[in-house]
């Protein structure tokens, strides 16, 4: 700046100019300083939990541990399944689906109807494989209507708008169907019907007989609870969390399929890439934004079914947070990037599950880990935090 | 063509269906438009019917009378063939678990005693005119559509303006405004001076008369006066304290003679507003809201209409003649009469009015201090409920008994102990501590994109209800109990004169603090809007990138606007702790945010049209509770369709 000689500099002098800088540094970006003091804290924290104080043992238990890993597992299931609806809208249009938490409770009040129906009509305790397909059907079915009626009414309209349009309007609709569903059937919670999905009755013949005294002819899959010992652990097992699991991973495993292996998936694909050029290339862009809409209905209908299934109950309202948790495991794993929407809602759903007991937070704080999360997310790594682990090779 | 009218009759029938299933037509069981003619539940079908028939005449093109009947009537078929199929379906299934709010049949809840057959005539009849409306022209029909939805409107809220004030009041103040005007015109006065000294002396004139007339026993039961069956509110003064009455009618007489050279949107506001005051006087004359009250609020809505259609350009043209300072005086004389108008509302509308008043004018605050930032900067904060419940929170936790001021562990049970600061004191730390946090909040928030950014402040919101609701801070907060027995505000000038003490704790005087809070954030968002910062806010949006090369430091405008934002929000919370006398996390929820979101949103950018928009959305539900239940639909719908067809600043932020 200036041609002066320097004078000589005296300790002293670095000291100040070293803390001014600082200090200058802090004005400019004090999010480094923030973040770090935030880490810190939870560290102690953590540390306060798990290590044992004097005489009496840690707070934190490896049992603990293992039981809410096995709960987180199944929850960050549903919100990967969520996750990956928001991700393959933001891939293709760049908007928010802010209203995507909708179209899961949909799935769920449309399941709960045909389980209520099922369970009037004696289907339910014939044959209750059926009925529990037929709730997962007509739950879907339901949720793609409610995707495509989104599509076609809220988002189409404000298509080449600012996506901050988008995402309003979606909050807006999410407002709408939330209150219209009240109305429409009532705003007090319903409980679902108990289901008794007895299976592999070969596998585990005389499973839980003492337990419950009921039915033994297997393994109850939707509410049966187990307590088992194993490797000196005592665990109380859910067959649902492992049934919510394999059919979280089932359905994925259709998706990909469906898009990496269709020509239907790769019309997708190429409009997720650049629209404008796939249009030229003929390929009907509309479609493949409803197709899109369609797939991310399928995931979450089937989510909300199976969330009611271990949840045991529906309310208008019960789209909102697993929606925003959605949202949230799609940011953490980079909007846009569907391995990395899987990884999220696995690690948001474990993390959930976990940090608040490690940390020594009551569990009404649970969801403001969440938020906090999604905050720190969009300010420090707007792009995901799997970036490079997922990110894919390009010629 | 007639595959349009089917499309669009389909359309309608599912939405009148839906509408149906909610239960929309028969939540205002009881409640009759007008008393023993019309109930409010047949209105809603009658309206919806006529809204079919019109869009399908719309969607058709409508290019001829018996074009549009025809295809208006033929909506109205699809539309009650579908209901008809639907009473079958109820009669033959039980619906109620399904739909638990459509409870019986529809024509049996309508209470309307027809045969299928005439029903389906009158619906198709019905939708005929609704396309018939379509196809008229549009000027007549924006005309006769206003004066058809004002008085539904008035109809619906009909018994509670008809107790407002007395025809006498209505007609008095009419008097004083519309005949100096006329003098003015008469005396061919073009100064504003010697217009307002006319005004002024009419209305002088004027209230001696009446004055002299309440003397002469007008005022007794049986006067002249007192005819209808409201007491007289505002000529009631002339008794009690008539210097105020002949000064008020001075000062109205004064600001009205200008009424005929206002700016064109002033000069229509202000006749509506004239014409809802002579409906109100016109209602209280008879005993209940009767199909004469709703002919006469049909009829004088219609006139005022047209009327302002015709008068409203020449209006405009004699404002432009005025020279500038002239032009302000105007102006400013409109302003007066409004604020002449709002200062007087808590002696008409009674005590629960003013207490919907107050809530109205709370939401209004926090509206405008979101529009500070949306208006501005076109960005959108999903979390200003964070804000709010701070400033509510904050001056709850400074003005009420706790353990400083007690000595004792719980807050709230010890007795005869204040709090840390009165209220006067917490409220602009309260004012200032929101602002830091604004501050705080935006300065990393800012650089998002945004979307992002709405995302962001939206889980900032969310965090605060948690962290209101969670035990953990119980001490401190309250958790689901929240903080109680906030005092309202105590204005002591007892050292000036021994009976000048007043706490405000009715809602007669706390209106007044929350006007005042109103109109400063007004002022004080308009001055900034004008002011260096504002200059830069417009030139940031036009265009980001050629704002910053002008060397305007974006991330320090954005920030004032936040912090500006969050100070003022901190203000309403502030308040509304007051109103509510505690500071309750359930009040505190993302509706707050989103209400307040579509209320800017649907406000169209004025401080008029945001007003009228809050009093819809947050006043009206008071007044009318079974509207409690849709107003959130409502207002989401709103949101969708503003967000579609209104042009406002996030067009033009890049996203």
């Amino acid at each position: 700046m200036n041609d002066q000689p320097e004078a000589p500099v005296t300790p002293r002098q670095m000291e100040v100019d070293l803390l001014s800088r600082a200090w200058k540094e802090f004005v400019r970006n004090p999010l480094p300083v923030i973040a770090w003091l935030i880490f810190l804290v939870l560290i102690f924290l953590m540390l306060r939990n798990l290590l044992p104080q004097g005489q009496q043992p840690a707070s934190y238990s490896p049992e603990q541990f293992l039981r809410q890993l096995l709960f987180g597992l199944a929850q960050g299931s549903i919100y990967a399944m969520l996750a990956l609806g928001y991700t393959m809208v933001y891939s293709v249009l760049s908007i928010i689906h802010f209203a995507h938490g909708e179209v899961f409770m949909a799935g769920a009040y449309a399941g709960f109807f045909a389980l209520s129906a099922a369970a009037q009509s004696g289907l339910l305790a014939s044959d209750p494989f059926l009925s529990v397909l037929l709730t997962l059907a007509s739950g879907i079915g339901v949720a793609i209507l409610l995707a495509l009626l989104m599509e076609r009414f809220v988002y189409r309209p404000v298509r080449e708008s600012p996506p901050v349009v988008s995402l309003i309007v979606a909050v807006g609709a999410s407002l709408v169907v939330q209150q219209a569903f009240a109305r429409l059937f009532g705003a007090t919670a319903r409980r679902y019907p108990t289901v008794n999905l007895l299976a592999f009755p070969w596998l585990f013949p005389n499973f839980g007989c003492d337990s419950t005294g009921a039915d033994c002819r297997g393994i109850d899959l939707i509410s049966g609870r187990y307590d088992v010992s194993f490797l000196g652990f005592n665990l109380r097992l859910l067959p649902i969390h492992a049934v919510v699991f394999a059919a979280a991973l089932i359905f994925m495993l259709i998706l990909w399929f469906y898009v990496a292996r269709t020509s239907a998936g790769r019309a997708l694909r190429a409009v997720a890439e650049d629209r404008a050029v796939a249009v030229l290339m003929g390929v009907d862009a509309n479609r493949a934004i409803v197709r899109i809409f369609a797939l991310g209905g399928v995931l979450a209908g089937a989510a909300g079914v199976l969330y009611a299934f271990y949840n045991h109950q529906v309310s208008p309202f019960v789209g909102f947070l697993p929606g925003v948790k959605g949202l949230t495991a799609a940011m953490l794993g980079g909007i846009g990037s569907v391995p990395g929407a899987v990884l999220g809602g696995l690690l948001l759903g474990i993390v959930e599950a976990i940090v608040p007991s490690v940390l020594g937070m009551s569990a009404q704080l649970k969801d403001v880990l969440v938020f906090g999360i999604l905050v720190l997310v969009l300010l420090f790594r707007p792009g995901g935090f799997f970036r490079e682990i997922t990110a894919e090779k390009r010629g | 063509m007639l595959r349009t009218t089917i499309t669009a009759g389909l359309f309608a029938l599912a939405l009148v269906t839906l509408l149906t299933l909610m239960g929309v037509f028969q939540s205002f069981a009881g409640r009759d438009l007008i008393a023993g003619f019309l109930s409010v539940n047949l209105a809603l079908l009658i309206v919806s019917v006529i809204g079919t028939g019109y869009w399908a005449a719309w969607r058709g093109g409508a290019s001829s009378i018996p074009l549009a009947l025809a295809q208006g009537g033929g909506a109205g078929l699809i539309v009650s063939i579908g209901l008809l199929a639907l009473e079958l379906l109820e009669r033959a299934i039980d619906l109620h678990f399904v739909f638990p709010n459509y409870a019986r049949p529809l024509m049996t809840a309508l209470e309307i005693d027809v045969t299928p057959l005439t029903s389906l005539l009158l619906v198709v009849l019905i939708a005929a005119f609704g396309g018939w409306l379509a196809h008229t022209m549009p000027s007549r029909r924006s005309i006769v559509l206003t004066a058809l939805l004002l008085t539904l409107l008035f109809s619906f809220v009909g018994e509670r303006l008809r107790t407002m004030l007395a025809l006498v009041d209505a007609l008095t103040v009419l008097a004083v405004i519309l005949s100096g005007a006329l003098l003015v015109d008469a005396l061919d006065v073009h100064r504003v001076g010697t217009s307002m000294l006319v005004g002024a002396l009419n209305g002088a004139a004027i209230a001696v008369a009446v004055a002299l007339v309440a003397r002469g026993g007008g005022l007794s039961p049986g006067g002249i006066l007192r005819s209808g069956h409201v007491e007289p509110v505002f000529v009631g003064l002339v008794v009690s304290s008539p210097t105020v009455f002949v000064l008020a009618l001075v000062l109205v007489g004064a600001l009205g003679s200008l009424i005929r050279s206002l700016p064109g949107r002033s000069y229509t506001v202000l006749h509506y507003g004239l014409a809802m005051i002579l409906v109100i006087g016109f209602a209280a004359t008879q005993s209940r809201w009767s199909g004469w009250s709703a002919l006469v609020t049909l009829v004088v809505f219609l006139a005022v209409a047209w009327y302002t259609s015709r008068q409203s350009s020449v209006s405009d043209a004699r404002y432009d003649r005025f020279d500038s300072g002239s032009q302000r005086v105007v102006r400013v004389a409109f302003y007066g009469l409004t604020f002449l108008g709002l200062l007087t509302l808590p002696l008409f509308v009674g005590q629960f009015g003013t207490n919907t008043l107050n809530l109205v004018g709370l939401y209004l605050l926090l509206s405008i201090a979101l529009r500070i930032v949306l208006d501005n900067i076109g960005l959108f904060n999903l979390g200003i409920v964070a804000f709010f419940a701070l400033g509510a929170y904050l001056l709850g936790i400074l003005t009420t008994p706790n353990l400083l001021t007690c000595g004792v562990a719980v807050p709230g049970i010890a007795q005869g102990c204040s709090g840390v600061m009165t209220f006067w004191q917490a409220l602009p730390l309260t004012l200032i501590v929101s602002g830091l946090f604004g501050a705080v909040t935006a300065l990393p928030l800012v650089r998002l994109r945004g979307d992002y950014l709405a995302v962001a402040t939206f889980a900032i919101g969310e965090m605060a209800r948690l962290v209101l609701r969670a035990d953990d801070f119980r001490p401190l907060l309250g958790s689901a109990q929240g903080i109680a027995g906030i005092p309202r505000p105590f204005i002591d000038l007892r050292i000036i004169n021994p009976a000048w003490q007043l706490r405000l704790d009715q809602e007669g005087e706390f209106y007044y603090l929350i006007l005042l809070a109103i109109i400063l954030t007004v002022m004080i968002s308009s001055r900034l809007r004008n002011s260096r910062i504002g200059r830069a806010w417009r030139a940031i949006r036009a265009d980001k990138r050629a704002a910053q090369t002008l060397g305007i430091d974006i991330r320090h405008s954005y920030v004032v606007a936040f912090t500006t934002s969050a100070a003022l929000a901190g203000l309403a919370g502030a308040l509304f702790a007051v109103h509510l006398y505690g500071a309750y996390p359930d009040s505190f929820t993302f509706q707050v945010s989103i209400v307040a979101l579509g209320l800017v949103v649907t406000g169209l950018g004025r401080i008029m049209t945001l007003g009228i928009a809050t009093l819809a959305l947050i006043g009206l539900p008071e007044f009318v509770r079974e509207l409690a239940d849709y107003r959130l639909l409502i207002l989401g719908i709103a949101l969708i369709i503003a967000m579609r067809f209104v042009t406002r600043p996030w067009r033009s932020a890049a996203g």
